[in-house]
């Protein structure tokens, strides 16, 4: 069972790479009475063991990013306004004129996304996405030495957005990242049949140093690497997936091709259990995460929750997707183990 | 005395802030203005013993001297920008068009709520291709019957806002585009309180100004002022902008000049702020304002009519910013000038 009240928290952890301090934080409190080992790697992974009923053939670790996509502070300049350089996948389309948080050592300070207003804007300019690097924070500062006390060059920010839940479906900031978290928790609770390794990785959006690290540390003989995966509108007739048919599986991003084997047989042990799971329908679609994982030689496969607008202020995911997910990755792991 | 005179202002700001707060968070689409109507009956019911609301949505409070010859018509508008159901589509997802000037830069991803039999939490989607004449897809996480039972065509969706408040006096929030003029209006009768006055003094709050101004033009018809002056926002200085454009956040009212409006109010205006030492900018327009001045000037037989504004950054999106402290010397100014209108 997903824990939706804990979901709803580790969203509203703001956690942009370099800085999951606090969703490592609350991860942690988390796994202390479910997890029998728990340590946090240099680059601040979380390793998690859980022993299961028997020892495995082959060591499966499953893995999932902490931090989300948002920005740094580059430059606070002297009329109080503050220039950012982009972390991660944010869609272009959607950055200027939004509500924002800075955290800064002294704690989180709302801000805004500045946005040229709309009865200024030339015919070219209407409409068009403004690039990221001509985009600036206003934190109500009038000149640059107010500025300069509130935040400093490195503070991380995020976009500031509610939660909302429905029925079926769960809404929120960050969401893409710590869906596929609360899935690897919700599984931990259980006794595996085998013994399992879980990592909740940094980095995940710039590089996927976070994996890479922890793959090189755990030494798995195959990788499953929960995630996200970008789903289509109910109107676009040619999504690669879709909300609420289940957890979606990579055979291909661009720069990575998926264990064929791991695929087929996860696809399999999804059919086998009735567990709804989809075939990503796309070989596009970042590859670092892939490529890290199996960087070691091992096999890796990519399943990710079908997600609305991933990186956008709000992203959109169906409850039984995410519950479908834990379920899937309990069953692939247990099915690897097995070395079935 | 200084600390004290001090922490008296601070206070005040923070009652400014709370009170604008509570006005952003009530919504006020244009014609659909209820939500906000109700808040603001509150916040008026202190201030005045005759406050009335017509058939577009506008409400009105009458203070001074009842019958005098003089009648100023004070004007901010009710509504915020938003978006407005054109359809829900049988595949769950709701069909949107702007409701007044939304930049659509800021809608791919932006959280909203649409108004409809219960306020139900959406987001606008990030569309597959860039192309601004598409319709605007909202995703509510609802199956298409729970949707067709709670939404409907016509139905006024508001940007997601969140009330914040920034370093400083400046504060942030959606709906600021004019909930600052409302508050400058109340602010403005508070500090009339009390006051002898030779003038009647109506507080016209308006709807519809985002999406032509039939409110004002309604009201101004009603009223039948003698003099107008229409209390709106207009863009502070910020990094994207041409400075020619623009008052500054801290800077004071800016006091509208422009063919439309009546020079002789203009220059008293700013006579009057000199003389108070109120800080104040000019705001130099070559025709129509876009702002309810311009309906007002020509209702009737022409009401001479001045303009002032509260600069603000970012405006029509869930962003907007403003500095309290214009607010309070907008009222200010405001107040000093209706003490000075005499028959």
């Amino acid at each position: 069972m997903i824990d939706w009240n804990l979901l709803r928290e580790l969203c509203a952890i703001p956690g942009v790479s370099g800085d999951e301090d606090r969703v490592r934080d609350r991860i942690l409190r988390e796994l202390a009475p479910v997890a029998d080992e728990v340590r946090v790697t240099p680059l601040g992974c979380i390793v998690a063991g859980k022993c299961g009923r028997e020892r495995p053939r082959v060591r499966v670790m499953l893995c999932a990013h902490m931090d989300e996509p948002g920005f740094l502070v580059t430059r606070v300049c002297d009329d109080g306004t503050v220039k950012l350089a982009p972390a991660g996948e944010l869609p272009a389309v959607s950055l200027c004129g939004r509500p924002a948080l800075v955290c800064t050592a002294a704690g989180d300070l709302p801000g805004v996304i500045g946005a040229k207003p709309i009865h200024l804007l030339s015919a070219e300019e209407r409409g068009k996405p403004v690039p990221a690097k001509d985009l600036y924070l206003d934190i109500g500062a009038l000149s640059g030495e107010e500025a300069r006390r509130a935040v400093r060059p490195g503070d991380r920010v995020v976009f500031d957005a509610p939660w909302s839940e429905t029925e079926k479906t769960v809404s929120g900031r960050a969401l893409a990242g710590r869906a596929a978290c609360a899935a690897l928790l919700s599984l931990l609770r259980e006794q595996p049949a085998f013994d399992l390794t879980v990592a909740f990785t940094t980095l995940g959006e710039t590089g996927a140093g976070g994996i890479r690290t922890a793959a090189s540390d755990v030494q798995p003989g195959a990788v499953l690497v929960a995630g996200a995966a970008g789903a289509g509108s109910p109107a676009d007739k040619e999504a690669p997936c879709r909300l609420g048919e289940g957890p979606a599986l990579s055979f291909m991003e661009s720069g990575v091709v998926y264990d064929r084997g791991l695929y087929r047989g996860v696809l399999e042990t999804a059919r086998r259990l009735e567990i709804p799971c989809q075939e990503r329908l796309a070989a596009d679609g970042g590859a670092a995460a892939g490529r890290a994982a199996s960087h070691t030689g091992v096999r890796a496969l990519a399943v990710g929750v079908p997600c609305r607008n991933p990186g956008a202020p709000v992203s959109l995911m169906a409850k039984a997707d995410i519950a479908n997910m834990a379920r899937l990755l309990a069953a692939a792991a247990e099915a690897v183990a097995s070395g079935g | 005395m200084q600390a004290a005179s001090g922490g008296r202002k601070e206070i005040r700001m923070e009652q400014l802030r709370e009170q604008i707060f509570r006005l952003c968070a009530a919504p006020g689409l244009p014609g659909d203005e209820r939500g906000v109507a109700a808040v603001l009956a509150r916040e008026l019911a202190p201030l005045s013993g005759r406050v009335e609301t017509d058939e577009l949505g506008n409400v009105y409070a009458w203070l001074g001297e009842s019958g005098a010859k003089e009648r100023v018509l004070l004007d901010a508008h009710l509504d915020q920008i938003g978006l407005i159901v054109t359809r829900v589509g049988e595949d769950g997802l709701v069909r949107a068009d702007r409701c007044g000037g939304a930049d659509r830069r800021v809608l791919p991803g932006a959280p909203v709520v649409i108004y409809g039999a219960e306020p139900i939490p959406g987001a606008v989607a990030v569309p597959e291709k860039e192309d601004n004449d598409a319709p605007l897809l909202i995703e509510t996480g609802l199956d298409q019957e729970a949707l067709s039972r709670l939404v409907g065509p016509g139905d006024r969706i508001a940007l997601w806002q969140r009330p914040a408040a920034l370093l400083g006096s400046r504060v942030s929030c959606a709906a600021l585009d004019d909930r600052a003029g409302c508050a400058v209006l109340l602010r403005c009768a508070e500090l009339l309180q009390g006051e002898e006055l030779s003038c009647e003094v109506v507080l016209q709050f308006s709807a519809l100004e985002e999406i032509g101004g039939q409110g004002a033009r309604a009201g101004a018809y009603r009223v039948r002022p003698t003099r107008a002056i229409a209390v709106d926002v207009s863009f502070a200085a910020q990094p994207d902008v041409p400075p020619e454009k623009c008052g500054a956040l801290g800077g004071g009212p800016m006091i509208g000049f422009s063919p439309v409006l009546d020079g002789a109010m203009c220059r008293a205006l700013r006579a009057l702020a000199e003389r108070l030492s109120i800080p104040y900018t000019c705001e130099v327009m070559g025709g129509e304002t876009s702002t309810d001045s311009d309906p007002i000037a020509v209702s009737r037989s022409g009401v001479r009519t001045a303009l002032l504004s509260v600069p603000l950054r970012y405006m029509h999106t869930p962003a907007e910013v403003i500095d309290l402290r214009d607010v309070e010397h907008t009222a200010q100014l405001l107040a000093a000038y209706l003490k000075g209108v005499r028959e």
